[in-house]
């Protein structure tokens, strides 16, 4: 199958599950199950062939963009040409988008949700990243494989874990639970980089150990 | 109600922390949305650095022996020998040969004589807004990668457990309430363009965490040397061992036999470290037209005798994600038309981006905590950005550079936030500033056309003036509308 034919059927893939996911959401009271999953399925089965078309990574990459610019085009084009006629229909004379509010008096509620949203920032930000940092180091630290895939998994999950563990700090109501959560991942972390470290120490009661110990001690 | 046995802190205290508060998330989301807005046209940087100086020589191809000479001739130009030199040859998506060489910047022609120094005055300034937000080195990297993480937060996605916005993924309300329109805006690009968004944010993250997450690997793993943690990724950093001068490496024939081993690869970048000494090095970076890769990297000696690769496309995953993760954040690896969906992709990430603070300001006035003097300075970074970056193109147009250029960007947005605070209204703060910004690109052309006439219509100049020329167009045609449309007052309700 050459490129072309290859990337014709990727697409009609892609936008046969568009037009099904359309279709189910488009009865928003009750949406075909069958159809969802079709969809779904039809997504899924264009990737391989994403990959056949452009390679083994370029393509599935090429196939998510071009899946993100047709979805906002079958979601933008129709809702902006309908938003165009309504706001010509509105035309003049309908409610300003301006705000023309005067600021709010300068009183404000007790000091405890100010207390409470610097704890979530301080959590969210330093803390979220020094537990993602600590878990993320002892994975790097305790993972088996070569140096490349270690640095690389490293590398990639510490945004990941910082974003998770801020989005815990943001969005769970209880600080008695998210802040302890935090801490014992990090202290999972701390424990887990410790056990690393002692892992990569030479061991003494082996030949090569005591060679590396006694060269270590001659430097 | 039993008594809290903490101190009452005063009202207005409080109410100004509450405020520094917000403020303080307007700011992280303004340096937000001026990373994506930056990213968003960093993309076109090939495009960019064309039109920036469209006087440079362009070439579809360039032979080995001329890349040979290239490299001689800028060699020759430099007052002492570089540890860092490169020759980047000609590809379709920048069909110039440049040396770059500690610093300075060289650009050759077909037959590798160094003709000039190209312009890039715009185009560095904005890489460096987008990669460092113009802080010194690993503090802005770093900064940036803080940024990426954030963004890439699941609850910024939505998905989790939240079946309604799958379930309304293709529902959109323009034209009626403000609060709905952008809620819709905000949930439907938030759904489809979520996996572009995770890739940028993630792989951002990546680049700008990596190196202050290789500070920990260092002292954990290294020895605390630094310069060690890149090494199974990128391979070791040459460090000058002979500077007794020697003939430079050959080459035109690293560039054949690279050619004859691998013919399916583009040579594009040719690496030299301490060129012309016996401690000299030479490598190729190859870009391989079906693969994310940035490059492989193949090294030679100076004979021109392959050595090996890195195994960019081949060697272990984690090299191979290494070296997607660029591409992939930039865009750079299926030619214009993926530029062009990473541009329209980006335009819809600072559309999230800015339609979330404004919902936050919409949902704080319906519940009586309206902070008008706040989504006055959001509005005027939203479209005070635009304007600054048109101001900032004027300006390298008039040959300001460097520090200068920096300046002009960040006073001129503060000078656009401190009038928001006081100006008359929301919606005058938003035309003026999309005036502003109109007029500014359209300033910056019209300098550029009397500057650079004779190359107005050759392809590095062309299609980005004509890009340049819609998006004023584009900024003006809005706020102009509204200045010659009568608006007519409502109907009074009908009393009851």
């Amino acid at each position: 199958m050459t490129d072309i034919s290859s990337t014709i059927l990727a697409l009609v893939f892609m936008l046969a599950a568009l037009v099904l996911l359309y279709r189910a959401w488009a009865r928003r009271r009750s949406p075909r199950g069958r159809h969802i999953f079709m969809g779904w399925a039809l997504l899924a089965a264009s990737m391989p062939v994403w990959a056949l078309a452009g390679g083994v990574d370029k393509g599935p990459a090429t196939g998510i963009a071009v899946l993100s610019l047709a979805a906002l085009a079958v979601v933008l084009a129709p809702a902006w040409a309908r938003g165009v006629r309504r706001r010509r229909t509105l035309a003049a004379g309908g409610p300003s988008d301006d705000d023309g509010e005067p600021d709010p008096p300068r009183s404000g509620p007790s000091a405890i949700p100010w207390l409470r949203r610097t704890g979530v920032v301080l959590l969210a930000g330093p803390g979220a990243f020094l537990a993602a940092a600590c878990l993320t180091l002892a994975l790097f630290m305790l993972w088996p494989g070569v140096e490349a895939d270690r640095l690389a998994f490293a590398a990639f999950f510490a945004p990941l874990a910082w974003g998770a563990l801020a989005c815990w700090a943001v969005c769970d109501p209880l600080m008695r639970r998210k802040a302890p959560g935090i801490f014992i991942i990090a202290i999972i972390g701390a424990a887990g980089v410790a056990v690393g470290l002692v892992a990569a120490q030479p061991e003494p009661n082996t030949a090569a150990g005591i060679v590396q110990g006694v060269e270590a001690g001659a430097g | 109600m039993s008594k809290s046995i903490w101190p009452k802190a005063p009202s207005g205290f409080v109410a100004a922390a509450l405020s520094g508060h917000a403020a303080l998330g307007l700011a992280l989301g303004a340096l937000l949305y001026i990373v994506c807005l930056s990213g968003t046209l960093a993309v076109f940087y090939n495009e960019i650095e064309r039109w920036e100086d469209p006087s440079v020589p362009e070439m579809s191809a360039m032979t080995p022996e001329a890349a040979g000479r290239t490299a001689a001739n800028a060699l020759a130009m430099l007052e002492e020998t570089p540890h860092h030199f490169g020759v980047r040859l000609p590809t379709p998506d920048m069909p110039r040969t440049v040396v770059f060489a500690e610093g300075r910047v060289l650009a050759a022609d077909a037959e590798g004589v160094i003709v000039a120094e190209p312009r890039r005055a715009f185009e560095t300034f904005l890489l460096n807004l987008h990669i460092y937000l113009h802080l010194p080195g690993v503090v802005g990297l770093t900064f940036v990668g803080f940024l990426g993480a954030h963004a890439g937060r699941p609850d910024h996605f939505r998905t989790a457990g939240a079946s309604a916005i799958f379930r309304d993924a293709f529902t959109m309300r323009f034209g009626g309430s403000k609060r709905l329109g952008e809620a819709d805006l905000h949930n439907r690009m938030s759904v489809w363009a979520a996996p572009f968004h995770l890739v940028i944010a993630v792989t951002g993250a990546l680049i700008g965490l990596s190196s202050v997450l290789a500070l920990f690997v260092a002292v954990l793993a290294y020895n605390g040397d630094v310069t060690k943690v890149f090494e199974p990724i990128f391979g070791p950093d040459q460090e000058m061992t002979d500077e007794t001068p020697a003939p430079m490496a050959d080459i035109p024939a690293a560039y054949t036999n690279l050619k004859s081993a691998h013919p399916e690869v583009h040579p594009y970048y040719v690496s030299m470290h301490d060129p012309a000494t016996k401690a000299q090095t030479l490598s190729i970076n190859a870009l391989y037209p079906r693969r994310l890769a940035y490059s492989e990297l193949y090294a030679f000696d100076v004979d021109g005798t392959l050595r090996g690769s890195q195994g960019m496309v081949d060697g272990p995953v984690g090299r191979q994600a290494f070296a997607a993760s660029y591409t992939l954040h930039f865009g750079s690896f299926g030619g214009l038309p993926i530029r062009l969906a990473y541009g329209v992709l980006g335009v819809a990430l600072c559309m999230v981006v800015a339609t979330g603070l404004n919902i936050w300001f919409i949902k704080r006035r319906e519940r009586g905590r309206p902070a008008p003097r706040l989504q006055r300075s959001w509005t005027a970074v939203v479209w005070g950005a635009p304007a600054s970056l048109s101001l900032s193109l004027l300006a390298a147009g008039l040959g300001v550079s460097g520090a200068g250029l920096i300046a002009v960007f960040w006073a001129s947005l503060a000078l656009a936030i401190a009038w928001a605070v006081v100006a008359a209204s929301n919606t005058l703060v938003s035309r003026a500033l999309r005036l502003a910004t109109g007029a500014l690109i359209a300033l910056a052309l019209t300098h550029y056309a009397v500057r650079y006439g004779e190359f107005l219509m050759t392809d590095a100049s062309i299609w980005t003036s004509l890009a340049l020329l819609l998006a004023a167009i584009a900024f003006l045609v809005a706020p102009v509308r509204s200045l010659f449309v009568r608006r007519v007052a409502p109907s009074p309700a009908p009393a009851e």
